[in-house]
């Protein structure tokens, strides 16, 4: 068989072996070198970027290589990659091949072939092939040398072909990982934690870690390590994601240490072997993310296979790196808001139950406007399982006059059950539960007996070495005592009599300012206070104080129209006894004159027929009868009496004013405007009960003729007559005045045109200006309104008419009037 | 003898009272309202040691009257009497020297002429 073709058919036979495609390059170069009687065959591979040429296979194998690669300027090498053409050099020289031979490779060889390995498309590289002796191949030989070349082209490619299938399933096989991974779980922790394992194990390094920012702050949402990973290399990533770096590859050279990577910590601790100290290499990409986040995915250290060399990391796995960072940030991205939502969830079912539990507290408080009640409401509140949960609180209202603090209610947790601590092992060993159980609740019981005993006669001065509670006081803030035994603010007496160990007091303030201190512990279960409790206390107490407030205010509003109410059904009732006193007192005079003549004229017939017996008897029957009638007269007046007032100087402005005030809420509902145009009259001398009648029926009076509104104006003054001067009071409504007709009955008593009322208001006005030597005028303007004129004499007039008085009145009275 | 003055405008009263003072010694001279008693006074062969005055009276009334008379004759006690019993506690306002509540028992009213006439 030809030579040429024995040789083909090994070539064929070994470029379809199923062993490696390494050991079929190199199994062709050195059948070529037994067969060929080449003395050297090489074959150079041009490198990725096509640039320059590497050393693929050579046979002899015994050939040590340094590595570097081979220059492709101005060669022959060259000009086949260029040209594509097989190249023969007889004879190399020093002149022309001065480069070639200068390359260990081609040193000390005379013949040079060169030919280009190429398929249809693309070329790989050449083959060259070297002898010492002169060869001159023959045509055929030519062609099997191209046939081989094309052979080795096949092989090259097929081995590129199935790195890449291999490189496509082991990346999809990848991502089939990281997906199953991401998928599994929403719960972030969990999620990170896996992410970063799957990192590190698909992309066979030793470590892995994962950082996550808040964007536009450096706070740390997410950071989670896996495996070996140095310890400075967390500030690293973070100082890398705040400067926006893209992909990093890092490999360390051998002897030139990376400043960047020697993580030497910067208090210069001694870097701990294998964590910290040299990397040789890491890989790093940037997480990117559509909401506020940005993150950092990095590798570290690729683990050797078989080989003691340490692997670097090449494009292929940056990019697989890459792809999982694509696929986990919109994951990670889900799980952030997912527990974002969640964390939100659960702010607002807290804050839903605390502020539920806040409005039933309150709209508690609200129902109750008895101040009685509502200390022991808020109490209830704050120890309730339901509501604060407190053991115990206390509520403690100052008494500013006497400067102590005196607990006004207390309330301690009734429901025990949940309180049971858990029965201690011993418990259970010598006893049966169920008398553990009753045990403890029996001390509890106790406990709370106790406490209520001890809380009973607190009284905390309020000053400020009183301790906490006098200080919560006084400073109107808030105070957590974690440890009452040891904080020397604290009344130690105190603490040991209410048995205290953490607690906390409030002030509670109304308008402001501090009315009493709530205090609260959990001398029971002994369960820290915490700020969110103290939160919700603060807005309890807030609370407390407005309805405390509100109370008080309330009681006080009820009070006062108690005593209104009370005021105005006095006048009413003195208004009709008044009135009937009037009538009576009208009544007995008529009747007493012609009774006293009766009697008088009876008493002398008995005197002046004193023998008669018969007679004697009749007159006295007349006598006994006539003083029984004045006697039952004189109980009449008696009873309708009015209880009097004192006779008096008053100053007119002041009986006005108190007349108003009885009126002045009826005024304000019916939206009358009262003008006071009080004047700086002097004082009148009267019966200041009477007086204030006459002016609050002419008040009433003006009310009621105003039912839509009006203006009620009310002027003193002094009136000069030309006889003698007057203290005037003028009433004036906007009522529409009284029509003509009727003008002339106002001063008749039972006369009346309102719906309601005696008919004696006007009368009785009359009767007692009247009687306190005054006058009443009217004047009316139909359409407009009425004006009463009130005038009564000052009492220094009265006085220059009756001397004796001036000296009783200024002795007994100017002190009355003043007070 | 000491001359007293009755005011009252009830004829039958104006009546008893005479005869009754009369008989105690007193000589008695009537008038039946304010201006009356003004009148009376204007006699100075007559002036009364002592007025007893009801308040209502046609005209001038006891009270106004009471304060003229005050004005004019400080040095004459005068006493009221009335048919209201509901003054005689105050009865010092108007300055009257006594006040005694009309009864067909005159004993009170002819005591307090006695203490005031002494």
């Amino acid at each position: 068989m030809d030579q040429g073709i024995e040789l083909l058919k090994k070539v064929i036979q070994v470029a379809n072996s199923s062993i490696g495609f390494e050991d079929r390059l190199q199994g062709i170069l050195d059948l070529l070198v037994r067969k060929e009687g080449m003395e050297r065959a090489v074959l150079l591979s041009l490198t990725p970027e096509e640039e320059t040429l590497e050393l693929k296979k050579i046979s002899p194998r015994d050939f040590s290589w340094d590595g570097c690669s081979f220059p492709l300027a101005r060669t022959p090498v060259a000009e086949t990659l260029t040209s594509r053409k097989a190249v023969f050099i007889p004879r190399l020289n020093k002149k022309e091949h001065k480069s070639l031979l200068r390359n260990p490779l081609f040193k000390g060889f005379n013949t040079l072939i060169i030919l280009p390995i190429e398929d249809d498309n693309l070329l790989y590289g050449v083959l060259c092939l070297l002898s010492q002796k002169a060869i001159e191949p023959n045509q055929g030989q030519w062609e099997v040398l191209e046939m081989v070349a094309r052979e080795l082209a096949g092989v090259i490619r097929n081995s590129w072909i199935y790195t890449e299938s291999k490189k496509r399933i082991a990346e999809l096989s990848v991502l089939y990982q990281v997906g199953k991974v991401i998928g599994s779980t929403l719960e972030l922790d969990d999620l990170i934690n896996r992410t970063v394992a799957i990192t590190a194990q698909v992309i066979n390094t030793k470590g892995s870690a994962l950082v996550i920012l808040a964007k536009g702050s450096d706070e740390i949402i997410v950071e989670s390590e896996f495996g070996l990973v140095p310890s400075q290399v967390k500030r690293r990533v973070i100082q890398d994601i705040i400067n926006q770096k893209g992909n990093q590859i890092y490999h360390q050279r051998s002897g030139s240490p990376d400043e960047g990577l020697v993580f030497s910590p910067e208090g210069n601790n001694r870097p701990s072997p294998g964590k910290s100290g040299h990397l040789s290499s890491f890989m790093c990409i940037p997480l990117t993310f559509k909401g506020p986040y940005r993150g950092r995915l990095c590798v570290y250290e690729k683990i050797p296979m078989g080989s003691d060399r340490i692997p670097l990391f090449s494009e292929e796995e940056l990019s697989i790196l890459s792809t999982i960072g694509n696929i986990i940030a919109s994951s990670l991205e889900n799980a952030l808001t997912f527990q974002k939502i969640e964390t939100l969830a659960k702010k607002n079912e807290w804050m839903v139950r605390n502020l539920s539990t806040l409005y039933q507290i309150d709209s508690a408080m609200m129902t109750s406007a008895s101040l009685k009640d509502l200390p022991q409401i808020i109490l209830e509140a704050i120890t309730l399982k339901q509501g604060l949960g407190f053991n115990r609180a206390i509520l403690f209202l100052a008494d500013e006059g006497k400067k102590i603090l005196t607990p006004m209610a207390w309330s301690i947790q009734r429901e025990s059950s949940q309180e049971v601590r858990p029965p201690k092992e011993e418990d259970l060993q010598t006893n049966t539960l169920s008398g553990y159980f009753v045990r403890q609740a029996a001390q509890i019981r106790n406990a709370r007996q106790e406490a209520d005993l001890a809380v009973n006669t607190i009284k905390v001065p309020l000053e400020k070495e009183a301790g906490i509670l006098a200080r919560t006081f006084l400073e109107g803030r808030t105070f957590l005592v974690k440890q009452a035994a040891e904080d020397p603010r604290t009344n130690k007496d105190l603490a040991k009599r209410l048995k205290l160990d953490s607690f906390a007091s409030l002030p509670i303030l109304a308008k402001d300012k501090p009315i009493g201190v709530i205090e609260v512990d959990n001398f029971l279960d002994k369960r820290p206070i915490t700020q969110e409790d103290l939160n919700l206390l603060s807005m309890l107490a807030h609370q407390a104080g407005l309805a405390l407030e509100n109370a008080r205010l309330y009681s006080y509003i009820e009070k006062t129209n108690e005593e209104l109410k009370a005021a105005r059904e006095r006048l009413i009732e003195s208004e009709k006894m008044m009135a009937i006193g009037e009538m009576a007192s009208g009544l007995a005079h008529e009747i007493r004159n012609p009774l006293v003549s009766i009697g008088g004229f009876v008493r002398r017939l008995h005197r002046k027929f004193p023998n008669d017996d018969q007679v004697q008897a009749y007159f006295q029957v007349i006598i006994n009868e006539v003083e029984r009638l004045e006697k039952i007269l004189n109980e009449i007046m008696d009873f309708s009496q009015d209880p009097r007032g004192s006779y008096k100087e008053w100053p007119v402005n002041h009986i006005v004013e108190e007349a108003l005030g009885l009126i002045q809420r009826d005024l304000d509902e019916t939206n009358i405007r009262v003008q006071k145009e009080l004047g700086n009259v002097p004082k009148v001398f009267g019966d200041n009960r009477q007086l204030v009648h006459v002016f609050y029926n002419l008040f009433l009076n003006a009310w009621q003729a105003m039912p839509q509104g009006g203006v009620l104006t009310v002027r003193t003054y002094v009136k000069k007559e030309p006889e003698r001067s007057w203290v005037a009071c003028e009433i004036t409504d906007t009522g529409g005045g009284i029509p003509p007709e009727l003008l002339h009955n106002i001063f008749n008593p039972f006369f009346t045109t309102k719906v309601q009322g005696s008919g004696l208001g006007l009368p009785i006005v009359h009767k007692i200006i009247t009687r306190h030597n005054g006058e009443v005028d009217i004047d009316n303007r139909p359409g407009e309104g009425v004006s009463f004129q009130v005038k009564l004499p000052a009492a220094k007039e009265t006085q220059h008419f009756f001397p004796k008085i001036k000296l009783n009145g200024e002795k007994k009275h100017e002190t009355d009037i003043n007070r | 003898m000491k001359r007293i003055l009755i005011a009252d405008d009830e004829e039958a009263l104006q009546r008893l009272y005479q005869e009754e003072f009369e008989e105690e010694g007193y000589k008695v001279i009537l008038a039946g309202n304010g201006n009356e008693v003004l009148e009376r006074l204007q006699d100075q062969d007559r002036i009364p040691d002592l007025i007893i005055m009801d308040i209502r009276m046609p005209g001038m009334n006891g009270i106004d009257t009471l304060r003229i008379i005050k004005e004019k004759y400080p040095h004459i006690p005068v006493i009221l009497c009335s048919a209201y019993s509901e003054f005689k506690q105050d009865f010092s306002v108007w300055a009257s020297d006594d006040y005694v509540v009309k009864s067909s028992d005159l004993t009170e009213l002819k005591e307090a002429v006695k203490k005031h006439l002494k």
